[in-house]
């Protein structure tokens, strides 16, 4: 009691300045304010859970105060509501819309992601800076540029809405990234983030050509040899060897079965000057690390996790723009010479241009040594070294075949070399006497490996068993352990229209090219782009536009033409294919109703036999309102590729419907229909199903709590008879096959300005009916394994997957 | 006894009739519906069925009073047991469904008290109670057909039981910041297993075995909670003092120590949310029955959860948890988790849920017989646990 008026007198000796409720303690608060003991125990209790009031009105909803406990307290107490935080939640939401359907891939997600924490000081920024960032074109980075160079600064990045030549599109796009502060290197204020993820899932591994798939094929190759279905007299190749590697390779993809995912990312700054940052992470389902920084013994770290990735970097030392050691990502000019994602360019011409720290999944394209920019007046030039190992396939006599990007990889392949990489980009900026942006740049690089890679199919392909080696692309390549690149490029960007390419010619002969032009307004662009990849051209890091991956539609996509099933995963080499071709892609806003999203033309001959192919796709969207769209999509493809017999064509007709609703401000809800149809030309070796089709209908509904907690659940049916399907679901695409139901369910939730959690759980049912496989002869029958004489008849397979995410982030 | 039950009764044994503290790769929720709704995150629970697992947790109560809860559950199990197949090329083309089983089970989760003030000393909680940490229950049956698909006989496996504890906790608050805490239980509890073989040919004899064992020991615990504010941190150990199996024969069981740490954020936002972490780790290496190795592996887990007050409805909650199996790496267990919490009057009653589904090979567990050399038997099964609990606190 007596302490009671104690505080009411040192309240009322300084009568100006009421007490902060929010600081206020229990005892505080029911001597000032007459509220019950327990009642302003409960307040204060329910103030320090809610971070604050940030009005008098929110203490109702403590449940111990009532409205006429409000008079005193307002009496008594004045409301300091909590600061806002230095950093944005908004980050992560920044960072799902990029890892949207159409989005720009992992490796740049990555680079812009320092930039949504630590904006680019606009002022200061060049349409290099600026034509790096998320669906900015070179059009809209130049006229930014020249918008600073002829007027000045500006106060704020609003200005810039009303820049000539800037679309609104390029704006929206730019302005997340981008502030008017200035630079500071003074400033030695540390920030940083944190991100774990957790991946647990349950269920067969096979999906996608997993663990499950590779798995099934290595046993299918040693049983054929068990069973005496490979001759290998006269071929070079020592069948014992390949039984033991088999055995090896099962083995130890065997300890991948029950592997939960991780990932641990560490990223600091300081102030301008100083970044840095760390990776570990295993995917879920693979095989283990082999060392994960090469050369250094981690002891169980390099066992426990798969990927390793570290940087340090230092900006703005004078002309040294930034220097960067450790992981580094580079992308220049139009990527035909170097650009070290392992995402092949669908379709895409833009790209996170520049050195960015790489702290990405990337292991068999990642540089490992020191680059650095330096910018001295008109003249940006980017210099790198790196010495990283490489995976292979190894043959039988111990020599690197074909280098390999194989996420089920084994000790054989894995760091089967060493790649040594130099180079250096230069660009000469004649933006002072010539347009913005208008530049011309030189390129040169070396490859060069610890030992010689030594191609020859005869170590890869299973000698006599009736299927011809088909793969031009692969015998085109050449023995050796060196190999360099010359390039060219220019840009040049006239009013609203942008031209720009790049040639690179490798030291043995093969050329590659790309040249693209853009013309644009706020309603309307047009892009053209012809590229041409020659056959003898195998830089590893070419990630030009391109529409097929080098290793399609080839004998690579079939495990049993292959002695080691595992160099399969040669399908997902990133590098083009040897194509040659005119893209023609347009966006046209008729009317505040009526958009063409996203209409494209793309034909092109593949080169290896010359075959002519064209894709074509065209999206439109009404609106009649703003809450409601509507959106349809055609595709059609047709591919001609080289089979057994005879080439075979497929014509691909794809039809999408999709529309999103609005129906309060805290929802979105969503549904898509798509119906598809290959038509295939009849192969009399598989039989004479001409027609393949399928489609599926889906569902989600996110529902807003309040800004910082949401939920998202979704479900998806599909039904395909041969032709399997993709979902774009959530933030991955998802591959669907036989028939099925999905449910899955996210949940978002900002605990704090510093901690935020994404926690997503999903349950995946598919069936395959297996009919027709009753065989009246026992050695052509259907039976279980290790039962040989068992005969099965039809049955369903039924498979159940789930899946858990949770990713969880700290800034700081 | 057939290869399939034979191989369910040897895995009944390793994994059932084992006090929780051993049983880690079968994770039971133990305190309440609000804990197993946030990934099971029993350490952490600020509750009188928390506080008998970790006695130091009362320091976050502000109790003036008494407080009790109740808690029950209802446990749904689904097992399938599938067989590859293959092509006469060797390839695997799927998989076909050998056995279903499914079982609804309810089970008690456990009652307790807490007391704060009331005459106690200002700084000395006490929790007392009974909890069911574990308990064991296994339905398998099926009809026996020869190649021709005629009925020959039926098989039936059933395992009941459950442990019990009648446990004390008592904590001191030296300071607001720290809190330590001591405890203990007795154990006690049962299992009975029943495998019938009935055949319709009379002149095969039929099957049926049965076994009962009665399960006792003594258990302690020690803890510690730090109060930093918007962070707490919590450490401790538990320490099985005396495991004995009664029955056909007697079996001692030596366990190892787990060790057990948990932090609770409360971040201060309009959601009035709190998220909590905790892990443990046993080195079940170590552990022997009979002094003979049990063979196990070192044990450890994790669970995570969230709890966010709804403006104007419910407390949501939301979690999960990763337990790894003691016994192989294939029988490591995922759990999704997710509650609800309602007020009424003086009454908190709270909802939650899990969902554990495991897929292990028959021939990646050792111990466990395989049907033929070369075979992989897969078995797929799923764990629904529903739990409702209840507690009022009153003043004295």
């Amino acid at each position: 009691m007596l302490s009671s008026l104690l505080l009411a007198l040192l309240v009322a000796a300084s009568p100006g300045q009421k007490p902060d409720l929010n600081s206020a303690t229990a005892e505080e608060i029911a001597a000032l304010s007459g509220l019950e003991p327990a009642a302003a125990e409960s307040l204060e209790v329910y103030i320090f859970r809610a971070g604050g009031l940030e009005e008098l009105y929110q203490a109702l909803e403590c449940d111990a105060v009532g409205p006429e406990d409000l008079r005193p307290l307002g009496a008594a107490f004045r409301i300091q509501p909590p600061g806002e935080g230095d950093l944005s939640p908004e980050v992560t939401d920044v960072m799902e819309r990029l890892a949207a359907e159409d989005g720009p891939g992992d490796a740049a997600v990555d680079a812009w992601e320092n930039l949504l924490v630590r904006p680019l000081p606009v002022n200061t920024a060049k349409s290099w800076d600026l034509r790096s960032l998320d669906r900015v074109s070179l059009v809209d980075a130049a006229a930014v540029e020249r918008r600073l160079r002829n007027i000045g600064p500006v106060s704020s990045v609003r200005s810039l809405r009303d820049v000539q030549y800037l679309s609104y599109y390029g704006y929206r796009n730019m302005e997340d990234f981008i502030s008017t502060r200035e630079l500071d290197l003074s400033s030695m204020e540390l920030f940083g983030s944190y991100r774990m993820v957790v991946e647990g899932l349950s269920g067969r591994e096979d999906y996608d050509e997993g663990l499950g798939y590779q798995l099934d094929n290595l046993e299918s190759a040693m049983y054929d040899m068990e069973t005496g279905g490979r001759d290998y007299t006269g071929s070079p190749v020592d069948s014992t060897d390949v039984y033991q590697r088999l055995e090896s390779s099962l083995e130890e993809l065997e300890g991948a079965r029950d592997v939960a995912g991780f990932q641990h990312r560490v990223m600091v700054g300081m102030g301008d000057r100083m970044r840095g940052g760390l990776r570990l992470a295993r995917e879920a389902y693979t095989p283990a690390g082999y060392g994960i920084f090469h050369d250094m013994d981690l002891g169980d770290v390099s066992r426990r996790f798969n990927e390793g990735k570290a940087f340090v970097s230092l900006h703005h030392l004078g002309p040294l723009h930034q220097v960067m050691l450790g992981n580094y990502r580079l992308s220049l000019g139009q990527g035909l010479m170097i650009d070290n994602s392992d995402e092949l360019m669908y379709r895409r011409l833009d790209r996170a241009w520049g050195l960015h720290p790489d702290l990405t999944s990337t292991r068999q394209f990642a540089l490992l040594g020191a680059a650095a920019e330096v910018r001295a007046g008109d003249v940006t030039g980017y210099g790198f070294f790196s010495s990283a190992p490489r995976d292979a396939v190894v043959d039988t006599e111990g020599r690197a075949n074909i280098l390999i990007m194989a996420p089920y990889r084994n000790s054989e392949m894995a760091n089967a070399l060493m790649e040594t990489t130099a180079g250096a980009y230069g660009f000469y900026d004649l933006g002072g006497f010539l347009p913005t942006a208008t530049a011309v740049g030189a390129g040169f690089m070396n490859i060069s490996y610890s030992d010689s890679l030594f191609p020859d199919y005869r170590y890869l392909d299973i000698p006599g068993d009736g299927y011809i080696w088909e793969c031009p692309e692969y015998d085109v390549m050449e023995t050796g352990s060196e190999k360099s690149f010359l390039a060219l490029s220019g840009q040049t960007v006239l009013a609203n229209t942008s031209l720009e390419g790049e040639l690179v010619r490798q030291d043995n002969g093969g050329l590659a090219g790309l040249a693209a032009a853009r013309w644009q307004n706020d309603y309307f662009y047009l892009t053209g782009a012809y590229r041409h990849y020659g056959m003898e051209f195998d830089n590893p890091y070419n990630r030009g536009f391109a529409e097929q991956k080098r290793f399609d539609d080839t004998v690579f996509e079939d495990p049993y033409y292959l002695n080691h099933p595992l160099a399969t995963q040669l399908t997902e080499w990133p590098s083009p294919k040897p194509e040659e071709g005119f893209y023609v892609e347009s966006r046209f806003q008729v009317s505040q109703h009526v958009t063409f999203t996203k209409v494209y033309l793309d034909v092109w001959r593949s080169l290896p036999y010359s075959f002519g192919n064209h894709r074509f796709q065209g999206e439109v969207e009404y609106r009649p309102d703003f809450p409601v769209r509507f959106r349809m999509k055609y595709k059609y493809q047709s591919k001609t590729k080289m089979h057994d017999v005879v080439p075979t064509t497929s014509r691909t007709h794809e039809t999408t419907l999709r529309s999103f609703f609005l129906p309060t401000n805290s929802d979105y809800f969503s549904v898509k229909l798509r119906l598809g149809m290959v038509e295939l030309t009849p192969n009399p070796l598989y039989g004479d199903d001409r027609l393949l089709s399928g489609g599926f209908l889906s569902a989600n509904w996110e529902h807003n709590f309040t800004e910082s907690f949401s939920v998202l659940g979704g479900s998806t049916l599909w039904a395909t008879d041969g032709m399997s399907q993709w979902e774009f679901e959530d933030t991955d695409i998802d591959f669907l096959d036989g028939d099925g139901t999905k449910l899955y369910v996210t949940v978002k939730n900002t605990l704090s300005d510093n901690l935020q959690l994404r926690f997503r759980v999903l349950r995946k049912d598919t069936w395959y009916p297996r009919t027709g496989l009753y065989r009246p002869d026992p050695d052509d029958q259907y039976y279980y394994q290790g039962e040989d004489g068992s005969m099965v008849t039809d049955f369903g397979d039924h498979v159940t997957s789930y899946g858990i995410r949770c990713q969880l982030d700290v800034r700081w | 006894m057939s290869l399939i039950a034979s191989g369910l009764m040897t895995i009944a044994a390793l994994t059932g009739g084992l006090p929780s503290v051993c049983s880690l790769g079968q994770w039971q929720p133990a305190t309440t519906a609000a804990a197993l709704g946030m990934g099971g995150s029993d350490y952490t629970s600020v509750s009188a069925l928390g506080a008998l697992e970790n006695p130091a947790i009362m320091g976050l109560g502000r109790l003036e009073g008494l407080r009790v809860d109740g808690a029950g559950l209802a446990v749904i199990g689904y097992e399938k047991r599938l067989r590859k197949v293959y092509d006469q090329f060797g390839s695997a083309i799927g998989e076909s469904e050998a056995a279903f089983n499914r079982d609804l089970a309810v089970m008690p989760g456990g009652v307790a008290g807490w007391l704060a003030g009331g005459g106690l000393p200002e700084n000395l909680s006490l929790a007392a109670g009974l909890r069911a940490p574990s308990s064991f229950r296994y339905r398998y049956d099926r009809v026996i057909r020869d190649a021709a698909y005629v009925e020959t006989g039926t098989e039936r496996l059933e395992i009941d039981g459950s442990e019990l504890e009648v446990a004390l906790s008592a904590a001191l608050s030296p300071s607001d910041m720290v809190t330590l805490g001591l405890g203990g239980g007795w154990m006690t509890g049962s299992r009975e297993m029943v495998w019938e073989q009935t055949w319709v040919d009379p002149t095969q004899p039929d099957v049926k075995t049965t076994t009962d064992q009665d399960i006792s020991g003594f258990a302690a615990r020690g803890s510690a909670l730090f109060d930093l504010g918007r962070v707490r941190l919590t450490a401790g150990a538990e320490a099985v003092l005396s495991y004995e199996i009664d029955g056909d024969s007697s079996m001692s069981v030596d366990l190892p120590p787990t060790i057990r740490a948990g932090a609770v954020y409360v971040p201060g936002n309009r959601l009035l949310s709190s998220f909590v972490a905790e892990a443990y780790y046993a080195t079940m290496s170590d552990a022997e029955i009979e002094g003979q190795p049990l063979y196990h592996r070192d044990a450890w887990g994790i669970a995570a959860g969230v709890e966010n007050n709804l403006p104007g409805g419910p407390t949501g909650r939301f979690g999960f948890r990763y337990d790894s199996s003691p016994i192989d790496r294939s029988l490591d267990a995922t759990t999704f988790t997710a509650g609800l919490g309602f007020e009424a009057g003086p009454w908190q009653i709270d909802l939650g849920g899990g969902f554990t589904p495991v897929r292990w090979r028959q021939t990646d567990v050792p111990g466990l017989p395989s049907f033929i050399p070369g075979d992989s038997l897969q078995v797929e099964e799923s764990s629904t646990r529903v739990m409702l609990s209840v507690s009022r606190t009153v003043g004295i």
